[in-house]
């Protein structure tokens, strides 16, 4: 596992080993105290339309940001993949995505702070963007370069371990960590019928048991159903897709789709630290990170 | 290695028995567009000699790597169809030009990658 000071997240649920390590299929007599149902939804901002752009990482890291309490419920997707494209170097308008689990470091930067949606509005798309930058108008307004403030200073990266332990295919452990109160940007294939999206969703697997559909796709989980079998998933495919915008994803979808995925454990700016930061704050961040000092997510 | 994007080109050149990368169309991976498989046709002269998934996630793709095994002038024929319907979704035909003309490879690699 790759952690940035995420200790936090394991010293907690590591109290939960007994229930985890046995594996996703082992009998459900070991359920030690968790609850049967656990719902995080209610504490969601709103679900988001990502429209016909590869923005999905975009939605779900800021989904995951956005679910803190002091965090403000709208923050700038539009910022967030453009700043991604700006990390791979990358043209600004690339419709390329964006390997899910990139996404924690990426925003724990100093200069991975993501602005308000106000301040750069979503533009759903792909060809206005196109358009923008064949006029040399596309990019971050004053606005929006002025707040960059909100990002991700402490994560966790889970992996694919298989049915086991700290794996992102791993039900208990994903259960274990919804108990405690996290939520979790996966990445997963996307080999699903869609036309049951408003019913629990069970994977389509070729005969070797291997997912058919080989588009990756990200998206935020939220809760559990553990006498259901399935994981509550916000997505980011507008209100009107599935149960109000969120997936029911069976225990089989899981363990057979998804690839990996993230938690964090603290989010800039930290509950009760001032929301706007002033210019020399801003200015001397620029300077820690220019010398490789290192800023607030270093 | 020449690296190309199929939406950015028209026109491929390829030296006999060089090998470049090709990128698949891509495609978001948003509702309809939710299961689908890339695709190739080329003609005997090009080989496909392998096929990588990309790491993205959000989009749909892959890259191809095309050897030019013989002299050739035609087309290949990119894009995707729906896993469940089989119906091409998107399809993008790109001119190839595979020549063992000497010097045409130095030529051509200083004219730049679209990618």
């Amino acid at each position: 596992m790759n952690r940035k000071a995420a200790e936090p997240i394991d010293a907690l649920v590591s109290q939960l080993a007994d229930y985890y390590a046995q594996g996703t299929l082992a009998s459900d007599e070991a359920a030690a105290d968790l609850p049967p149902v656990v719902d995080h939804r209610a504490s969601q901002s709103p679900v988001k339309n990502q429209g016909t752009r590869g923005t999905c990482v975009a939605h779900a890291a800021m989904g995951l940001i956005e679910a803190f309490p002091h965090i403000p419920g709208d923050l700038s997707e539009q910022y967030t993949h453009y700043k991604f494209n700006e990390f791979l170097h990358w043209p600004h308008n690339l419709n390329q995505g964006l390997m899910t689990t990139k996404a924690a470091p990426y925003l724990a930067r100093a200069d991975g702070r993501i602005s308000l949606e106000a301040e750069w509005p979503y533009i759903p798309v792909q060809a206005t963007i196109d358009q923008m930058v064949e006029m040399g108008t596309y990019g971050p307004p004053p606005a929006a370069r002025n707040n960059q403030i909100y990002g991700i200073s402490s994560y966790k990266i889970i992996t694919d371990q298989g049915l086991t332990g700290e794996s992102i295919k791993n039900t208990r452990y994903l259960e274990s960590l919804l108990h405690l109160g996290y939520s979790i940007v996966i990445g997963t294939w996307v080999s699903w019928d869609d036309k049951d999206n408003d019913g629990v969703l069970d994977p389509v697997l070729d005969p070797n048991g291997n997912p058919i559909g080989r588009g990756g796709h990200a998206m935020l989980v939220v809760g559990y159903n553990r006498p259901e079998e399935y994981l509550m998933i916000k997505n980011s495919w507008a209100p009107s897709w599935g149960h109000d915008g969120y997936a029911y994803f069976h225990y089989d979808l899981v363990r057979s789709c998804f690839k990996y995925g993230f938690v964090a454990d603290q989010v800039v700016p930290g509950d009760g630290e001032p929301v706007r930061t002033c210019w020399c704050k801003r200015l001397l961040d620029s300077i820690r990170q220019f010398f490789g000092c290192g800023g607030p997510g270093t | 290695m020449q690296f190309y994007r199929a939406e950015l080109v028209s026109d491929l050149n390829i030296p006999v028995d060089t090998t470049v990368k090709l990128e698949s169309l891509r495609e978001s991976v948003v509702p309809p567009c939710l299961m689908l498989m890339p695709f190739i046709e080329v003609p005997d002269e090009i080989v496909v000699e392998g096929q990588e998934a990309l790491d993205e996630d959000g989009v749909h793709g892959c890259v191809y790597s095309l050897r030019a095994a013989a002299a050739y002038d035609g087309e290949v024929v990119v894009g995707f169809r729906d896993m469940q319907t089989e119906k091409i979704t998107h399809q993008k035909v790109i001119h190839i030009t595979a020549s063992s003309r000497k010097g045409w490879g130095e030529r051509w690699s200083t004219s730049g990658s679209p990618g």
